[in-house]
């Protein structure tokens, strides 16, 4: 097999007459030394970049204790995205222990005065928590995990008993899935645009990332510090049920499941999952219960009943029913991976090999900075194995194509 | 995250017939129902810089979204699914997949593709595919021609599919090509069955006990295990607890578990006695207990009737891939042409360790003749109860089809669970004995 360079593959994978859409990348001495040029690089998926400029970033902004920390966690984010655990975990350990005096504002009262609590961000305690996952201590990450997430429902306690002091109230059960209280980020929409500019200023980065149930003074700010907690608490569970998934322990992840969906029961995303769950344990009968809430919720013909409905085909058997159904998902929503990802499964599994590579072949190719993905990736290198004499080649081919789009 | 792209596929083995390149190749692979993508979640909480790029956004059905990379969401699992890992293990019963892939690698055509796929066993021989009779008529350069095998392992034993390819070459060449898959079906689960018979005065109750273990190297989602009884026996499933709203009708002894759900209809659902799912990780174990009475029509005869029934067990696993097994009869221990039989008619409600107790034996002559019986102890097959009193006596005379009763003092040397054995009883007149007796398993109790 010759050398191939990403120059050659990418000629041979497109079509040589069209130059494919390049990813753009910055160069790191392009960008803004600050967090808005960290934040650009990330965004392309440039982690040595990002890493590099952390290197940078903290000695410049050493003596700012707040955005050093900030920096600390972009920059082990990018360590375990490269993969480089133990790096990750020397950056980990030199921060010590974060609940310690020196990550606290009474601690500097020449700096921060009246400010309390603590100014570590969330994100990085849970980073800590579940760092012996990535070094394959499941257990360790898990316990972890539990003991901060135990943290977070205290904490809320102590919110609510706070609102109930300030006269107000909060929901118990949450029927409207883009509730202030909900499950997840309130304002994420879905076709987002990445600007370039954040809606925050660094103050309010640090004012939020704060120990929020200190500084409760009023109402306001102890209903939105209970919204904070409630997406933190299910940020933690999401992981937790995660790992319990990973290793088939499908018992301890439904229960997760199942507690969240008695309180936002109106969540179908909570339901199919719950239903995935069935599938993936074999149970179809429950998988089918679970799915018809999720009809109930969004009706008999939205992209999530079919995608549900098109898994239980699988599940049956009927291979051709299942393609059909991901062929229409697909037919109506061009955007939607999973399904034309499904879709090519199925193709195989009604024994069109041939239809299946093409299928990822040309969607890879309609868009690869959107539509190379790490999984589509793996699939069409197995397609490969089965169905080509050359598999070696073409997977090299494809390996390099999606390393040049990734960096 | 590094490009670990799938491993190699084992192709079949591959005997060529002739030295001659061939134009087509042939591919098998044994695979597995499809998974679901797992992927670990990276989320940042709102104000951080990094928050657009690791939303905590919905498990959702994955649409393309701006940076959500890798199918990642909250949860990072979703509906996206992976092309199946080629299986190493075959499960008997389950159904296995074998995909045949046939690929013209070639610049020509080929023409008049017969494909003929035989799965043969030590016992047996499979025709799961067979196109002699209507073979394809072109396969054009660069296509391929596939098919998807599903067959349910029926032996434990070692298998191999093989594929055998007829075609013509443009020049009227015919070619073969035979390409074989071996692999080995094991057995899922493994169990182990005791039964425990207790006589007594009246009817006597069988229990069975039955440890089912996982074998295999997945979860086992456990949908039905039934007891199927024999014309002879009433059932009891004692893996239920029963709700008829009476607290006291709860007949569980060990609390053995079992989430048997075939009364689904039933309004009252009937609760297992093993709580959550009904799943069995890998080398994982359950027990389950059933207790069998001999119907009354057959109540004489149930002492010589040994066929109890058959246990019938249906599996899950990914994706529902069903698997279903039927054990063998269970039988149990009888003794055959029994003529002297010894039962208990009275006994103690306590036993105390160390504190002498009677009991009241009935022995019977079952024979049409009549007995002289002597009772005989065996001190060293005694172990937690001794006799207490003359290690050997005369019963007397017994008529045909009559019984007599005879007191024993016992003394119970150990707490716990004991066995009151070691005996045996002689028919001085036929010379006939009844061997070592096993009469009865006693809680010996501790003194407060």
């Amino acid at each position: 097999m010759q050398y191939l360079t990403q120059e050659k593959a990418l000629s041979l994978f497109f079509d040589p007459t069209i130059p494919p859409q390049r990813a753009t990348f910055t160069r790191m001495d392009e960008v803004e030394k600050s967090l808005e040029g960290l934040k650009l690089l990330a965004n392309e998926n440039n982690w040595k970049g990002v890493v590099h400029l952390t290197l940078i970033l903290s000695e410049t902004y050493k003596d700012d204790l707040e955005i050093s920390l900030q920096i600390k966690l972009i920059q082990i984010i990018g360590l375990i995205k490269l993969e480089l655990y133990s790096r990750a975990q020397d950056s980990l350990q030199k921060l010590g222990n974060l609940n310690s005096k020196q990550y606290f504002y009474e601690t500097y009262p020449a700096k921060f005065p009246n400010r309390k609590g603590s100014f570590v961000p969330f994100t990085l305690r849970v980073l800590q928590a579940e760092f012996p996952y990535f070094q394959g201590d499941y257990d360790k990450a898990l316990e972890n995990l539990y003991t901060l997430h135990s943290n977070c429902i205290q904490e809320i306690g102590e919110i609510k008993k706070k609102i109930e002091d300030f006269g107000g109230k909060y929901p118990e059960t949450i029927t409207e899935i883009n509730s202030p209280n909900s499950l997840y980020d309130q304002n994420f929409m879905i076709q987002n645009n990445f600007e370039t500019k954040s809606n925050y200023s660094i103050e309010d980065i640090i004012e939020l990332t704060i120990n929020t149930v200190g500084n409760v003074d009023d109402l306001e700010t102890a209903k939105e510090s209970l919204s904070l907690l409630e997406k933190r608490s299910s940020m933690i569970l999401f992981k937790i049920i995660n790992i319990h998934i990973f290793q088939n322990d499908f018992e301890l992840a439904l229960n997760h499941l199942n507690n969240l969906y008695l309180k936002f029961p109106s969540d179908h995303f909570l339901s199919s999952t719950i239903g995935r769950i069935y599938l993936k344990l074999g149970d179809i009968e429950s998988a089918k219960k679970a799915f018809e809430f999720v009809e109930k919720i969004t009706g008999a013909t939205s992209i999530f009943s079919k995608s549900n409905s098109g898994l239980v085909q699988i599940a049956l058997g009927n291979y051709r029913q299942a393609r059909d159904i991901f062929q229409e998902i697909y037919d109506n929503d061009p955007n939607n991976i999973s399904a034309l990802n499904n879709l090519a499964l199925m193709h195989f599994y009604t024994c069109n090999l041939e239809k299946a590579i093409f299928t990822l072949e040309t969607f890879i190719r309609k868009d690869p900075v959107q539509n190379l993905q790490k999984v589509i990736v793996n699939n069409l290198s197995g397609l490969y194995d089965l169905g080509c004499d050359n598999s070696e080649e073409k997977k090299k081919v494809l390996s390099l194509v999606y390393d040049s789009y990734k960096l | 995250m590094t490009n670990k792209l799938q491993s190699n596929i084992s192709k079949g083995k591959q005997s060529t017939v002739v030295e001659d390149p061939h134009l087509i190749t042939v591919r098998m692979i044994k695979l597995s129902t499809p998974d679901f993508f797992l992927n670990f979640p990276m989320t940042c909480e709102e104000p951080e810089p990094l928050h657009k790029i690791f939303p905590h956004s919905r498990p959702s059905t994955y649409q393309k979204v701006g940076e959500m990379a890798e199918g990642q969401c909250a949860l990072g699992f979703s509906d996206f699914l992976i092309f199946p890992e080629e299986t190493e293990d075959v499960y008997l019963s389950e159904e296995f997949r074998c995909y045949i892939s046939i690929f013209n690698h070639s610049t020509q055509y080929v023409s008049k593709l017969s494909v003929k796929v035989e799965m043969r066993s030590l016992t047996q021989i499979y025709n799961l595919v067979d196109s002699t009779n209507k073979p394809l008529d072109k396969l054009a350069p660069g296509k391929h021609h596939d098919y998807l095998i599903q067959q349910e392992a029926k032996k434990p034993e070692d298998h191999s599919i093989t594929c055998t390819v007829w075609y013509q070459k443009l020049d009227g060449e015919t070619k073969t090509i035979k390409t074989s898959l071996n692999f080995r079906v094991s057995s899922p689960l493994s169990l182990e069955t005791k039964i425990h018979t207790i006589k007594t005065l009246s009817l006597e109750k069988v229990f069975l006990e039955s440890r089912i273990e996982n074998k295999t190297n997945h979860p086992l989602f456990l949908e039905n295990i039934k007891f199927e009884p024999s014309a002879y026996f009433e059932m009891e499933d004692l893996n239920q607890i029963k709700n008829d709203g009476n607290d006291n009708d709860d007949d569980n002894d060990n609390g053995n578990d079992n989430d048997n759900d075939d009364d689904k209809q039933k309004q009252k659902k009937q609760d297992g006695t093993f709580s959550g799912l009904s799943y069995l990780q890998k080398n994982n174990h359950r027990q389950y207990l059933f207790k069998f009475k001999p119907k009354e029509k057959f109540a004489a005869k149930s002492r010589q009737i040994s066929n109890l029934g058959y246990l019938s067990i249906s599996w899950r696993t990914l994706f529902g891939n069903l698997g279903h097994l039927q054990t063998r009869e269970f039988l149990r221990d009888v003794e055959a042409n029994q003529v002297i039989e010894v039962i208990v008619s009275k006994i103690p409600e306590k036993i105390y360790v160390e504190k002498p107790f009677e009991i009241e034996c009935e022995i019977q002559n079952l024979s049409n003749q009549e007995m002289d019986l002597k009772m005989i102890f065996f001190k060293e097959k005694m172990k937690g109860i001794m006799i207490s009193g003359l290690s050997s006596f005369d019963i007397g005379r017994v008529q045909p089809q009559s019984s007599v009763k005879v007191p024993l003092q016992l003394f119970p040397l150990a707490p716990g669970l004991q066995n009151i054995t070691g005996f045996g009883i002689s028919d001085i007149i036929s010379g006939r004995s009844s061997g070592i007796k096993d009469l009865i398993s006693v809680f010996v109790e501790r003194e407060n």
